[in-house]
């Protein structure tokens, strides 16, 4: 059974466990289990019932997958971590550090590009997305509130360690403001495009432009995919020729551009400059409301590795796609917000020492971003880790019994140093 | 044989026999000699031999046998007046080294003469033994025995002809105290007294026999590992014998008590700085690395190294290396850890600031944990160092591809 597989069928199996409290309760005190009578229409689930029958009354089984009584009493493990209140509007620093789910189709449409690997996995095996709230996330969600949007767009800034929780904090405003019908100009990482082995095409518009095809093709089907209704609804405002044969006129949904470029992938970067021009004007216009989010904005300041065919380096400012998001920083338009994560990763190896945003996005790029709001996304706090390792521990992902033992925790806090992505990879292999 | 027999009888009734025996060696190695040259003689009688020499060949073997003698009493004699003289050259150069040093001459012990010699004669040498060293004539001087044998030639020990006597004569003791022992056993049961001696039987708890070197000291004899096993055995037969405890002071002259090696080491008290805090400081070694670890008692599991948290190390390997002492006292967020590393790889650095932390520990925790921590091997510096590259290979062990032909 390949990995996927089996983490999909681990996450079936851990999900019916967890819907199913009497089984929970019954494995948790090593009781036997009856027979149980499920009503479960998937086929899969009703096969996976019978197995895991057998399987849970099996002794070695039960033993090493149940807390004894004894153990139960010395975990610490008895927060309570969830926030049954899925609307991010609603939530308040007094449901710091509490879980709350994103719903199914909300993942599915915003966050699914936006996350890194780590978190797209165990979303796979936990069959559910749920993120914490923490302080970075909200303070930045008060801004986006009270914000008057009759100014010039405000910027702010995400910054903190590698594994902090900045581009999940990005995400909880994503999810936010997604809620609220903005329209959302989202880009996961900007600095993918800065990598050598990108397919790049000359600019047929401009000379000396190097276009990204696949990559902007790309990016228009994530924007469709967040932006469906709010696309369909706007009209483009200009009249757009792209080549001898084929024109936009005005008057027509932006969709239509956007599935313009997706099919003609000659001509994707410069849809989505004419997407971003439109955008703006309209926000401008007070029709709609935009966020700009964009995951290690340093990246559209960093060096860039693509190459011509003739071998020449391409600077990063030649880069349509780059030259497009760079216009969306700049404070010439209003009803709007930009929110940002600035990465160590998103920047060239050699401008790695230091997280702060001054120094990863260069001279340039602090120009152009001052000033900014900078909020920073600390390593958990004391609360945080403990409620992260009771959600750890209902979904079954601190297995080992001692993993859950006052000691067992103390290792683990020990060896991820409070820092959430370690955390995540310390709990994953024990 | 029979032919120089009838000789020999004729020649015995006149003179004294012993000279006569001694005469005939001397024939005996002259035919020997004249045996070499080829020329086959049976054993002649000095007769043969120009008499004018016969004196003077008896009286060497004599003289040789009583110089040889002689030689030995000059040389142990000698040997004493030089070892009196070493000790007594010892004795002036003490109080000469007290003087030097600005101390009593008079309370002035080994442990002040090395301390004397090693700071005014300091050495870099990584082998003790060949640094200057001031130590009594006994301990520098091999021990000789005694004369081993009198004037007359008769020696003094009894087993001296099995070429050890102090081995043999020892394993005879053992023995002869084993007989007795069970003669009295006897004599108890006859009387009727053994239930009395039921509760007397001895243990020797915590005690191992000497080693093999301790004997060879002590019995100034060269000792074969197999002689050594057969002491023990005869030893240990005595020991579990049911009246040993009348041997018991015999039994423990041959014994050492085993002492664990914490024991050894004495527990260093925490200091305490100008807050009040109690730390404790120790160092660490690993490879190249260098670390310096401070503990602070009565903390909250702060860890600062080079100024960053546990962040500086960014393999989980690393940190795991980190918590294992912590983990093993129960001490993971109860202390506060401040370290400085410098020199070497990740892995060196870990491995000195874990050695480092455990030394730290010590001062912190009881007996029992330290010796937890040792027997963990925790405050053992670990040996290891990179070995050097050879001439001719590639590497320390790696060698050029090998062609068979």
């Amino acid at each position: 059974m390949d990995a996927l597989l089996r983490m999909q069928v681990l996450g079936r199996i851990g999900n019916i466990i967890y819907r199913h409290s009497q089984l929970k309760t019954t494995l948790l005190s090593g009781r036997k289990i009856p027979y149980l009578r499920l009503h479960s229409k998937s086929f899969t689930e009703k096969s996976l019932l019978r197995c895991m029958n057998s399987v849970v009354n099996n002794d070695v089984f039960r033993r090493t997958y149940s807390i004894t009584a004894e153990q139960n009493e010395h975990t610490s493990l008895t927060f309570a971590f969830r926030c049954h209140d899925n609307n991010p509007a609603n939530h308040t620093i007094d449901q710091e550090g509490l879980f709350y789910t994103v719903p199914s189709e909300d993942y599915k449409r915003y966050l699914h590009k936006a996350i890194n690997t780590e978190f797209s996995a165990q979303v796979k095996v936990f069959a559910e997305s749920c993120i914490m709230i923490r302080k970075p996330a909200l303070e930045m969600i008060d801004y986006i509130r009270n914000s008057d949007l009759n100014r010039p767009v405000a910027r702010a800034i995400f910054y903190g360690h590698t594994g902090a929780g900045k581009t999940m904090s990005l995400c909880h405003v994503l999810h936010y403001c997604s809620k609220e019908n903005w329209l959302i100009v989202h880009v996961p990482w900007p600095a993918k495009w800065n990598k050598r082995n990108r397919e790049i095409a000359v600019s047929p518009f401009k000379e000396g432009r190097i276009d990204l095809p696949l990559d902007a093709a790309e990016w228009l089907l994530h924007f469709r995919t967040q932006n469906t209704d709010l696309l369909k609804e706007l009209t483009c405002q200009f009249s757009y020729t792209w080549s001898k044969r084929e024109s936009t006129e005005s008057g027509t949904p932006l969709i239509d551009i956007v599935d313009f470029g997706l099919s003609r992938n000659k001509f994707a970067s410069d849809c989505v400059g004419v997407l971003m021009k439109e955008v703006k004007k309209y926000a401008c216009d007070k029709r709609v409301k935009v966020l700009v989010a964009i995951d290690g904005v340093n990246g559209l300041y960093s060096q860039c590795a693509l190459k011509t065919e003739e071998k020449e380096n391409v600077l990063i400012e030649n880069v349509s796609l780059v030259r497009t998001f760079r216009k969306l920083l700049n404070t010439d338009w209003s009803n709007g917000f930009v929110v940002c994560t600035v990465d160590i990763n998103a920047s060239h190896y050699s401008t790695r020492e230091n997280h702060t945003p001054r120094y990863l996005l260069g001279k340039q790029g602090f120009e152009v971003m001052d000033p900014f709001i900078p909020v920073q996304v600390p390593i958990y706090t004391d609360k945080e880790i403990y409620s992260c390792l009771c959600y750890y521990s209902d979904r079954n992902w601190i297995q080992h019994p001692n993993g859950k033992t006052d000691e067992g925790l103390k290792e683990i806090i020990f060896l991820s140093n409070h820092n959430p992505y370690t955390l995540a990879r310390v709990c994953s292999s024990r | 044989m029979a032919a120089s027999m009838q000789t020999f009888s004729r020649v015995c009734s006149t003179k004294h026999p012993i000279k006569e025996l001694i005469r005939w060696q001397i024939t005996k190695c002259s035919a020997l000699d004249r045996h070499k040259n080829g020329v086959h003689t049976s054993c002649r009688l000095l007769a043969d031999v120009i008499p004018e020499t016969f004196e003077q060949k008896t009286e060497n073997k004599a003289e040789k046998i009583s110089k040889a003698m002689r030689l030995y009493m000059e040389r142990a004699k000698n040997y004493n007046s030089m070892i009196d003289k070493e000790i007594d050259e010892y004795e002036v150069g003490k109080r000469h080294l007290a003087n030097i040093m600005g101390e009593d001459p008079d309370s002035f012990n080994q442990d002040d003469i090395d301390r004397a010699i090693k700071y005014l004669l300091p050495s870099g040498l990584f082998e003790k033994r060949a640094r200057p060293q001031m130590k009594h004539p006994y301990e520098v001087f091999p021990q000789r025995k005694e004369a081993l044998f009198g004037k007359d030639g008769r020696p003094h020990h009894y087993q001296f002809y099995t070429g050890k006597p102090n081995y043999h004569g020892l394993l005879h003791d053992i023995n002869m105290k084993y007989e007795h022992l069970n003669a009295t056993e006897t004599e108890l049961y006859k009387n009727g007294k053994m239930a009395e001696e039921e509760d007397k039987k001895l243990f020797l708890h915590g005690f191992q026999w000497i080693d093999h070197k301790t004997l060879t000291k002590q019995l100034i004899e060269e000792i074969s590992p197999q002689e050594y096993n057969r002491f023990v055995l005869v030893l240990h037969r005595l020991l579990k014998h049911k009246l040993s405890y009348k041997e018991e002071e015999f039994l423990l002259k041959y014994s050492k008590k085993v002492m664990t090696m914490s024991q050894f080491r004495s527990i260093e008290k925490p200091l305490i700085d100008s807050d009040g805090r109690e730390y404790s400081e120790a160092t660490g070694r690993r490879k190249t690395s260098n670390a310096t670890v401070t503990v602070y008692n009565n903390g909250s599991g702060q860890i600062s190294i080079n100024g960053q948290d546990l962040a500086y190390f960014k393999d989980i390997h690393q940190r795991e290396q980190l918590l294992f002492p912590l983990q093993l006292v129960n001490k993971i967020d109860k202390v506060d850890i401040v370290a400085t590393v410098e020199g070497g790889g990740s892995s060196g650095q870990t491995g000195a600031i874990r050695l480092a932390l455990a030394h730290a520990l010590c001062s912190f925790v009881d007996t029992d944990s330290i010796e937890r921590l040792r027997l963990a091997g925790l405050l053992t510096k670990d040996p290891r160092t990179r070995e050097r590259k050879k001439p001719g290979q590639p590497g320390a062990r790696k060698k050029p591809t090998w062609k068979r032909r």
